[in-house]
């Protein structure tokens, strides 16, 4: 499939393109959707002669199922069936720079990127107007040819129909009349009763190549006399290569060359396995590092920040006088662990660098920050490289990063000839940006009656942000930093970075405040960030609540919560389909809340633990409103995966830091979950018609507590760190 | 020089009679739909069939495999009509893909052994890992299969 590729800024008629056919323009879209909803970031559309369509979305596919449902936008509103999308790609443009990252940060961050479960929320509108658009211009075009009144051209299904004379004509042969028509400003949208496809249980247009194989991950590039690459990292956080020894990697068969960088080598051969071979047979003297960094050492420097006066997240009330006051006070910490990302797809890129150009494919979920590396290493203009995303093989955050992008662009560069480099899984393991540790103090102060009217905490841990120079609100330099603060009564209206506090628990005396504890392990986003561990500690630490308050967690939570009509509704239905109250014998209910993004959501499960202390999970009840949902069937995908990657996190392994080093490697001693321990998941979604709140990373932090909650009421003991460990419960 | 009998075909590659049968297949032979994913035979994204039944090639030399038949999900079905793809495609199991077809050899083998398994024998033999997590859905498309390949 041809692969359009459009430069022009500016480019407001829409125009007869090469090859034929309807071509949008961006930016002049941009405009129309300015007008319409404030948003300047439009998409790409050719309709070509034979009525095929092909879009090129801003994001990319790690499994989200994004590409199906941007093109559903634009199939609902431009009125054709799935199957004439022909063609869908992620496409690297200037005016697809994310307008939720720039509203988060008051137009300060502006860049093309997948994540932070807000490509739905950003593009959903924008890629409505474009297929609307379309259709307006193909009737137009219509009512031109057959000299007919506009009203009397209906759009359906791929075709523009004459209500008249019975007369049609499909798509393809308007296109070439359309093309010469200026686009109206404001086209209609369809109200929700009309959706066809919208709400809907569509099937995925990615699901034939992912099943026939033939699907192009970033590690299935192929290129002609393309070279194959891996790396090896110096083992020690912050060691340097000071010198390399490459005689034995030499004598493997089919290595070709043995490149140094800073704290790693690429070792580049005639096939991934000789390379592979060669990196093994390598060896790297090194320099400097963290040798003394450890689990104990980190949590102990979290500790001792503990005493730091922290930088103020969210306030209300008095809560220094209240827990003076108070009839109870329960004083609760809460740890979370290093955890990898362990994407199944390892980190690989594919990279051609010529003195004319360079192209660069990979998997990753910013192709802008893939740009700015490429221009780094090869000092081209912009204009002179080229960035394809790959499908990703899973993303979680680890592929927004660009570290893998470096070795294949400089190895390129220096062979003269294409080069892939694929990580092995053991060097993804031990060289990523991981979930950062965190230890959440919390002080709940109780009345009388046992209601919470005080709570403070203090969460501890790294400022991952940092690493990225988020622009403020994000960001601030005094260290508060959005990603990591989030879920502990720190809303999203980054703009005004004063917590939004509307939809929250109702406690009404707050003290949130967050000490920055940078270690030198490389920390990131992973899959839910600061959700993570602020869920972990605030749902678990309401459970103790309402234990000591003598109430139902489901009753407390109703009367925390009476101000938002949402998460009532949510909680009830959530009860209701879990049989709360009502489990069988020998096994035992934990429930939590959080409201993530827009998206309220309940999680019960019904677990057991043997005498041995093995905890079995028997089943999970999601509920979760999440505004519209657009595509039933990819919304529970999102929700079920999300929470099998959390409980994952729970039940299975951790990553830990021992003389520097990460001490796991592979999936023998980082297990994951599998068929055999996936309990029934129910996921129920609330109908709404209202704005879509995220799904991505919604699933993901609340598993964690609701287990320890239903643990605890299986065993009486509290769990205060995850994973859990079944030497803890006997 | 080494000859493997793949999806049908002979193919000589020059290669180390150790190299593992996935980067032959991969690198030499092109044949990408069997994926890398842990190369030590925990993860599955690497499953054919050799002789049959399912084996992770990340594991196995191609000197190993020399004179057997091998498939791989190139050679699975013409036109994805296998009954495992077509419940695969029924139930819309793919997330990010990346162990799908791993997934998909794995369930095939363990349909041609036992054709109506129990969820046991699913927990058993499909030890695959999904970092998505599809399992559920995986689950439901292996008794499709079974039903489709029985003709239920």
């Amino acid at each position: 499939m041809k692969i359009f590729q459009f430069n022009r800024r500016d480019f407001l008629k829409t125009s007869a393109f090469a090859g034929g056919g309807l071509f949008l323009g961006l930016s002049g879209f941009a405009k129309l959707a300015e007008a319409e909803a404030g948003k300047a970031l439009p998409p790409y559309l050719r309709i070509a002669q034979d009525g095929g369509i092909h879009l090129g979305v801003p994001s990319a596919e790690m499994g989200q199922g994004i590409h199906t449902t941007l093109a559903m936008f634009l199939a609902e509103e431009l009125e054709v069936e799935m199957s004439q999308i022909k063609h869908i790609e992620t496409l690297h443009h200037p005016d697809f720079k994310h307008p939720t990252f720039a509203e988060w940060t008051n137009n300060a961050a502006n860049f093309q990127i997948t994540g932070g479960s807000v490509s739905i929320r950003a593009w959903h509108l924008p890629f409505r107007q474009l297929g609307a658009t379309a259709r307006e211009l193909l009737r137009s075009a219509a009512s031109r040819k057959w000299n007919v009144p506009l009203g009397e051209c209906m759009a359906v299904n791929g075709r523009i129909e004459h209500s008249g004379s019975g007369r049609s004509l499909g798509y393809g042969d308007l296109v070439e009349i359309a093309s010469l028509l200026t686009p109206i400003k404001n086209p209609n949208l369809k109200s929700p009763e009309h959706f066809r496809l919208l709400g809907k249980a569509i099937s995925r247009l990615d699901t034939p190549i992912k099943v026939n194989g033939t699907a192009v991950f970033g590690t299935d590039v192929d290129l002609p006399g393309m070279l194959y690459g891996t790396v090896k990292h110096c083992t020690v956080f912050g060691e340097k290569i000071s010198g390399i020894d490459d005689s034995k990697a030499n004598e493997v068969q089919g290595v070709i060359a043995v490149i140094p960088l800073e704290d790693h080598a690429v070792v580049v051969a005639n096939s991934t396995w000789a390379a592979m071979q060669g990196a093994k047979a390598l060896n790297l003297q090194t320099s400097g590092g963290y040798n003394d960094l450890s689990d104990e050492n980190i949590i102990k420097q979290f500790r001792t920040d503990l005493a730091k006066q922290g930088v103020p997240v969210a306030h209300r009330g008095d809560p220094v006088t209240f827990m003076e006051q108070a009839a109870q006070v329960l004083e609760l910490e809460y740890e979370s662990p290093l955890q990898a990302h362990a994407a199944m797809e390892p980190l690989c890129a594919t990279a051609n660098v010529t003195p004319e150009g360079c192209e660069v494919w990979a998997p990753t979920q910013s192709n802008d920050f893939a740009m700015m590396i490429a221009m780094g290493v090869t000092q081209l203009p912009p204009e002179k490289i080229k960035i394809h995303t790959t499908y990703l093989g899973g993303g979680f955050g680890r592929k927004v990063e660009y570290d893998f992008i470096t070795a294949p662009l400089l190895a390129s560069k220096m062979l003269g000839k294409p080069v892939k480099v694929t990580w092995t899984r053991e060097e993804d393991t031990r060289h990523d940006f991981y979930r950062p540790p965190f230890l959440v103090k919390m002080r709940f102060g109780l009345d009388a009656e046992g209601m919470l009217q005080a709570l403070s905490a203090k969460l501890v841990g790294p400022a991952v942000s940092r690493r990225w120079k988020m622009p403020p609100p994000w960001l601030e330099e005094n260290g508060y930093d959005w990603v990591v603060t989030i879920g502990m009564f720190d809303g999203y209206n980054l703009p005004n970075r004063t917590p939004d506090l509307s939809k929250a628990y109702s406690i009404p005396n707050l003290q949130v405040d967050f000490v920055p504890s940078d270690i030198q392990v490389p920390t990131g986003a992973w899959r839910s960030i600061g959700t993570a561990h602020n869920t972990f500690a605030l749902e678990s630490g309401l459970d103790e609540v309402a234990l000591a308050g003598a109430q139902d967690p489901f009753e407390l939570r109703r009367k925390l919560l009476s101000h938002n009509s949402k998460a009532l509704a949510v909680l009830d239905k959530a009860e209701e389909l879990a049989n709360w109250g009502k489990h069988p014998k020998g096994r035992f209910q934990g429930m939590a809340y959080t409201d993530y993004l827009e998206t309220y959501q309940v999680q019960v499960v019904e677990a057991s633990v043997s005498k041995r202390g093995k905890v079995t999970v028997h089943n999970i009840t999601c509920v979760a409103d999440c505004g519209q949902v657009f595509n039933s069937h990819i919304a529970k995908q999102q929700l079920e995966g999300g929470i099998i990657f959390g409980l994952t996190a729970a039940l299975k392994g951790e990553i830990n830091v021992q003389n520097g080093q990460v001490v796991q490697s592979n999936f023998d001693d980082y297990p994951m979950l599998k068929l055999k321990d996936i309990p029934e998941i129910k996921v129920h979604l609330i109908e709404n018609h209202g704005p879509p709140g995220g799904l991505g990373e919604a699933g993901t932090s609340l598993i964690g507590p609701a287990l320890a909650n239903a643990v605890f009421a299986a065993t009486g003991k509290r769990l205060r760190r995850l994973p859990i460990k079944s030497k803890d419960l006997v | 020089m080494t000859t493997l009998k793949i999806n049908g075909k002979q193919h000589t590659l020059i290669l180390d009679p150790e190299t593992p049968l996935l980067w032959a297949l991969r690198d030499h032979l092109k044949l990408h739909g069997t994926k890398y994913g842990c190369g030590i035979e925990q993860c599955g994204a690497c499953t054919v069939h050799v002789n049959g039944r399912a084996v992770r090639s990340c594991g196995i030399t191609v000197g190993e495999v020399a004179d057997k038949a091998i498939t791989t999900i190139e050679g699975l079905s013409p036109n994805s009509s296998h009954p495992v793809q077509q419940a695969w495609t029924e139930v819309d199991v793919p997330q990010c893909g990346y162990c799908q077809t791993g997934m998909i050899m794995a369930s095939a083998a363990l349909l041609e052994r036992k054709a109506r398994p129990t969820d046991k024998d699913i927990d058993r033999s499909v030890t695959n890992i999904c970092r998505c997590g599809t399992y559920n859905q995986v689950r439901k498309a292996i008794h499709l299969a079974s039903q489709i390949k029985e003709g239920v």
